[in-house]
């Protein structure tokens, strides 16, 4: 557990080392770096509330504890300066906004290549036809109810979505390493070797077959959540 | 479709090797490569994987056969995952463009497994966070009690240096006094009785009692503004275990009372009256009496209402539809777990057991890590 006693000591370099090995140290990186980031992000963010600044600030730590525990990348200037230049991408991000070679910030235009143009031009067409049929919508008949096939789509997406969790639940309730198996594989993107040698398994073969026959019976208990 | 084919070789050439006649040297690169694409049509036409088969002269090819369509699927799942993780190959472009169904559902799952961990891993770091932000708070309150007593014995310290023939120190004292003086003759003599932002959110200053800058002698009771109460009301979602059913949704309406802001200013209000009583009225003597005694009837009354306050500090009402909560502080999120047929609050990282009853009860912090667990758990579905 990350605690102020253990970690308030540590160098910024010493505290990535943990990061890496913990994630409840990321308490320190908030301890140390919080008030400075939102500070910081203040200067970027007129007409941003705190609440908005400081889901930036965890989308942040986030991402700091992705490129650490997961990416290993190396920590090259101080941890606060690190931390505030992941809190101006975010922001940026979420405004639509970006640097320009001087600094400045500007709103994202993303430039049209030829595929993007043609798809462009055929949504614009698309949409003209949208409006022509609307326009003779009373005059016809309902066959052009809007197309709602996306949103249930979606909607299936969202129900599968929480019974894999309902499922991961259950997994891990019932022991074994399946649930952690899938977390290291999924979210901390642990190759097979590194599995091979974590679980202690035979080769990577056999790595790879107890990745299926997790899948499988996460497919499984999902299966019975729905 | 180099891809395909390592995928394909580890999938069938251990089962090819159980065949007494399989000739390695049969199975070449042209095999591979036509093998791994013709299995890609292999729901509609299976006749090419079949010929493959047969053209390795194997002992009993149709045993190996009969395997295919299981091979088939393993193959296309393999694949699937490939392209979720984020490979190319032109075998998964010829997927895509036929809309293989297999591949289609597999790639879903993949992705919505993928996302339905990274939301619980992500929730979990906010809940670390949530924590630190909570342990933050806490120690700078500590803090600030902690520089209370620092000032009082910084000025314990002053005031004995001063005592001992340190000459400059009774200069600044006095020149503190002075300051303080000033200050005060200020605040009282300026019309400090601002109306608080109501719902148009407009601080407002009332029209001047004429009365008040005629009188010379009499001193004008300060009014001290107080701030309200603070109130927010939201619909927070109850989730319940499905017992094997997926988990159903309900709201409890949950009204939010900080405290903080009114208990602060009725201090400082308490204190003010005080200083008053004790500077003001021993100086200016006129209408002493009822001054007096309304200040004292105003303090009175201020403390009852900040005994009432301190006394449904982190206390709650809970009628099993609505929760009213007294608190010092906003929680970021608030959430309703009904596990084993009780209720849970989640308040920002924390959970809270609750009670329904007609009269307050106080909150409870669930400290059994098991069952912090499960209603984490309940809670990330």
């Amino acid at each position: 557990m990350a605690d102020k006693n253990n970690f308030s000591n540590l160098t910024d370099q010493e505290l990535v080392v943990k990061i890496k090995e913990d994630s409840e140290c990321l308490k320190e990186v908030y301890r140390r770096c919080k008030s400075a980031s939102i500070l910081f992000l203040r200067k970027y963010s007129k007409g941003l509330r705190h609440i908005e600044l400081d889901d930036v600030f965890s989308e942040s730590c986030i991402e700091l504890y992705k490129n650490f525990a997961f990416k290993d990348k190396p920590l090259e200037s101080s941890l606060q300066t690190y931390l505030n230049r992941i809190c101006l991408n975010q922001l940026l991000n979420l405004q639509n906004k970006e640097l320009d070679i001087n600094g400045n910030i500007k709103i994202k235009k993303k430039p049209l290549n030829e595929e993007d143009k043609k798809k462009y031009n055929e949504k614009v067409e698309e949409d003209d036809r949208k409006v022509a049929r609307n326009s003779n919508y009373n005059k016809i008949n309902s066959e052009w109810l809007p197309d709602n096939s996306v949103e249930i789509e979606e909607n299936a997406n969202v129900s599968q979505k929480n019974a894999i969790k309902s499922a991961l639940q259950k997994m891990k309730a019932d022991g074994g390493h399946c649930a952690e198996f899938l977390v290291l594989f999924w979210w901390r993107k642990r190759s097979m070797k590194e599995l091979t040698e974590k679980f202690g398994y035979k080769n990577e073969r056999t790595t790879i077959q107890q990745k299926a026959r997790c899948q499988k019976r996460i497919k499984i208990l999902m299966q019975k959540e729905l | 479709m180099e891809l395909a084919i390592d995928i394909v070789k580890s999938i069938l050439l251990s089962k090819l090797e159980k065949d007494a006649n399989f000739d390695n040297n049969k199975a070449d690169a042209t095999f591979w490569e036509s093998f791994a694409t013709s299995l890609l049509d292999f729901e509609k036409n299976d006749a090419l994987c079949k010929t493959a088969i047969y053209s390795l002269a194997l002992n009993k090819p149709e045993r190996m056969i009969a395997k295919l369509p299981n091979v088939y699927n393993l193959y296309i799942k393999e694949l699937a995952e490939n392209y979720v993780l984020g490979n190319e190959s032109v075998a998964i472009d010829s997927l895509l463009k036929s809309k293989n169904q297999v591949f289609n559902e597999e790639v879903r799952f993949l992705n919505n497994l993928e996302e339905a961990i990274t939301e619980i891993e992500h929730e979990k770091i906010k809940a670390i966070l949530s924590a630190a932000n909570d342990s933050l708070v806490a120690e700078l309150n500590e803090d600030k009690k902690a520089s209370k007593v620092i000032s009082l014995s910084w000025f314990s310290e002053v005031a004995a240096s001063a005592s001992s023939g340190r000459s400059w120190i009774k200069y600044a004292a006095a020149a503190c006094i002075v300051l303080t003086a000033g200050v005060m003759y200020f605040k009282f003599n300026t019309d400090t009785n601002l109306v608080q932002p109501g719902d148009n959110n407009v601080v407002t200053a009332p029209v001047k009692d004429e009365t008040t800058s005629k009188s010379t002698t009499s001193p004008e009771i300060p009014s001290e503004a107080l701030a309200e109460v603070a109130i927010v009301t939201k619909n927070a979602p109850v989730i319940q275990s499905g017992l094997g059913f997926a988990s159903k949704r309900n709201n409890i309406k949950i009204v939010e009372n900080n405290q903080r802001a009114r208990m602060q200013s009725i201090v400082i209000a308490i204190d003010k009256y005080r200083q008053f009583l004790e500077k003001e009225l021993t100086e200016n003597k006129v209408g002493y009496g009822p001054i007096e005694k309304e200040i004292e009837f105003k303090i009175k009354s201020l403390q009852n209402e900040l005994a009432i306050l301190k006394d449904r500090e982190n206390h709650y009402i809970f009628d099993g539809k609505a929760l009213v909560l007294y608190s010092s502080n906003f929680a970021k999120e608030n959430a309703i777990v009904l596990y084993e047929n009780k209720y849970y609050l989640r308040r920002d990282a924390d959970f809270y057991s609750l009670i329904i009853a007609t009269h307050q009860q106080a909150s409870k912090k669930i400290t059994d890590t098991t069952l912090i667990e499960v209603l984490y758990n309940l809670y990330s579905e």
